[in-house]
C-alpha cells in the first residue's frame, strides 16, 4: 500500500450524517455508528470540510453487503458535482455486493453523470472487510483488508475532487477514513517526474 | 488462453439487471472473464484487455464491430489486415492513416490508448464528444470558437505542448501530436502496451 496521510475519520456518531459531507445523490441514515444508504439506487456523499490533494484515498469497513437484496458498499474519490444537477457528478469508485466480477465488484467512474465500469474485480468482499480506493495521478488502486486487488487501472477523466462514501440501496458501512496518498518512490523526486506521473 | 486486446463497442446496460445503467463492454459484460478497459471518452468504444474463455473468444473474433489484436503485439499487419484495421480504428475516432505494414500492433494499440487519455479529459471538461459534428479531417481553423477553446483547455489541463500545431492542423494531426507526447506507460489488466 502507498503512504497514507489521514485527513479525517468518521465513526458515524449520532443519528444523521454530519455536515462534513455534501450529498451528491440519494441519502444516508446513521444509527449505532453505522451509515446506511437510503436510496433505491446509488447514494454518494463527499467530504466538504477539509482540503485534499488530488492524490487521495477513501476507506471504510463493510457492515452490510447482501447480493439477494442488492446492497452494495461503494468507496469514492475525486468526487464532485451532484447527480442530475448541471453537468452532473464525476468521480471514481469501487463498488461491491460481495460477489465477484463486474456488476458485483468493479472499479468504475462517473463523468458528468455518465457511469462506465473500468475493471472487473474478484476480491470476495464480506461483511467486516475493509474496502479502500486510492487515486494517484491517473492510477487507481483497490484494496481489501490492506491487500491490493486488480491490476493497475489508469484513467484521465477526473483530475480533482473530494473523497467520500457511497452505497446502493441498503449497503452499510462503519469507520470511514479519508486522506492524501503518495507513492513511496515519489518522495524527494524532481517535480518534472511528478508532473508526468500526475498528468 | 492469454491476455489479448480488443477494440469493442461500449453499450449502456444494467449489470445484474439492478444497478444504475452504465457503460459496459459489448459481448463481455455478464461473462465470468476478468477484464480492464480504457474508454474513448464519450465515444461508444473502448480498448479492453481480457483473458477470454473459449466461448467469449469465439464471439469476439466473429463480431463485425470488434477489432481483435493478436496476442503477440510485436507483429505487424499484412497489407489486407492493415486496410481492415485502419477502417475500424478510425471508426473509433483514432487516426490510423499513417500506419503501414512496418508498424506493429503494439504501436496501433498504444495510439488508441494515448488518444483515449485526451478524449477522457475532454469528456470531463467539455461534456461533448470531440468528433461531435466534425471529422478527423476537419481543420482546427474551421471549428467554432467554443470547440477550439475546449480542445485547447483539454490540452492545457493535460500539460500538453501545442506549439507545433496551427489553424491548418486537422483533428487527425492534433490527435497524433497529442498521442505522441504521453509516456509509453500504457497498461491494461497487467498487459503492457
Amino acid at each position: 500500500m502507498n503512504i497514507h496521510y489521514i485527513v479525517a475519520t468518521d465513526n458515524f456518531p449520532g443519528i444523521a450524517l454530519s455536515g462534513n459531507y455534501t450529498v451528491a445523490e440519494g441519502g444516508f441514515a446513521v444509527a449505532a455508528n453505522v451509515c446506511t444508504g437510503t436510496n433505491t439506487v446509488d447514494s454518494y456523499a463527499f467530504r466538504n470540510s477539509e482540503t485534499y490533494s488530488p492524490d487521495q484515498y477513501s476507506k471504510s469497513n463493510i457492515s452490510v453487503i447482501l447480493q439477494s437484496s442488492n446492497n452494495y458498499v461503494e468507496q469514492i474519490v475525486r468526487w464532485s458535482g451532484a447527480f442530475g444537477v448541471g453537468a452532473g457528478q464525476s468521480g471514481y469508485l469501487v463498488y461491491t455486493d460481495g460477489a465477484n466480477g463486474a456488476g458485483n465488484t468493479a472499479i468504475s467512474k462517473w463523468v458528468n453523470d455518465v457511469q462506465t465500469d473500468l475493471q472487473s474485480l474478484s476480491p470476495s468482499f464480506v461483511n467486516g472487510s475493509d474496502i479502500l480506493i486510492e487515486v494517484i495521478g491517473n492510477n487507481l488502486f483497490v484494496y481489501k483488508n490492506g491487500v491490493r486487488f486488480g491490476s493497475n487501472q489508469t484513467d484521465n477523466s477526473n483530475a480533482t475532487g473530494k473523497p467520500g462514501i457511497g452505497a446502493y440501496t441498503g449497503g452499510a458501512f462503519n469507520t470511514a477514513e479519508f486522506g492524501n496518498v503518495a507513492y513511496p518512490f515519489m518522495l524527494n523526486k524532481p517535480d518534472a517526474l511528478r508532473s508526468q506521473i500526475t498528468r | 488462453m492469454a491476455l489479448q486486446l480488443f477494440a469493442v463497442p461500449l453499450i449502456v446496460a444494467s449489470p445484474g439487471g439492478t444497478l444504475h445503467a452504465r457503460r459496459v463492454p459489448k459481448y463481455i459484460n455478464g461473462t465470468a472473464n476478468s477484464w480492464a478497459l480504457t474508454d474513448i471518452g464519450l465515444r461508444s468504444w473502448c480498448l479492453i484487455s481480457i483473458n477470454p474463455d473459449a466461448s467469449t473468444l469465439t464471439t469476439l473474433n466473429g463480431a463485425a464491430d470488434v477489432h481483435a489484436f493478436p496476442v503477440n503485439l510485436d507483429t505487424s499487419p499484412t497489407a489486407g489486415a492493415l486496410t481492415t484495421m485502419k477502417t475500424k480504428i478510425e471508426t473509433i475516432g483514432v487516426p490510423a492513416n499513417d500506419f503501414t505494414t512496418a508498424n506493429t500492433f503494439r504501436q496501433v494499440a498504444r495510439r488508441i490508448f494515448q488518444c483515449a487519455r485526451f478524449y477522457q479529459r475532454h469528456h470531463r471538461l467539455a461534456n461533448v464528444d470531440v468528433l461531435n459534428s466534425i471529422t478527423l479531417d476537419t481543420a482546427f481553423s474551421s471549428l467554432s470558437a467554443g470547440v477550439k477553446q475546449t480542445l485547447l483547455d483539454t490540452a492545457n489541463d493535460l500539460k500538453l505542448n501545442t506549439s507545433s500545431l496551427s489553424g491548418a492542423s486537422t483533428i487527425r494531426q492534433i490527435l497524433i501530436a497529442i498521442a505522441n507526447q504521453f509516456p509509453n506507460d500504457c497498461e491494461l489488466l497487467g498487459l503492457s502496451i
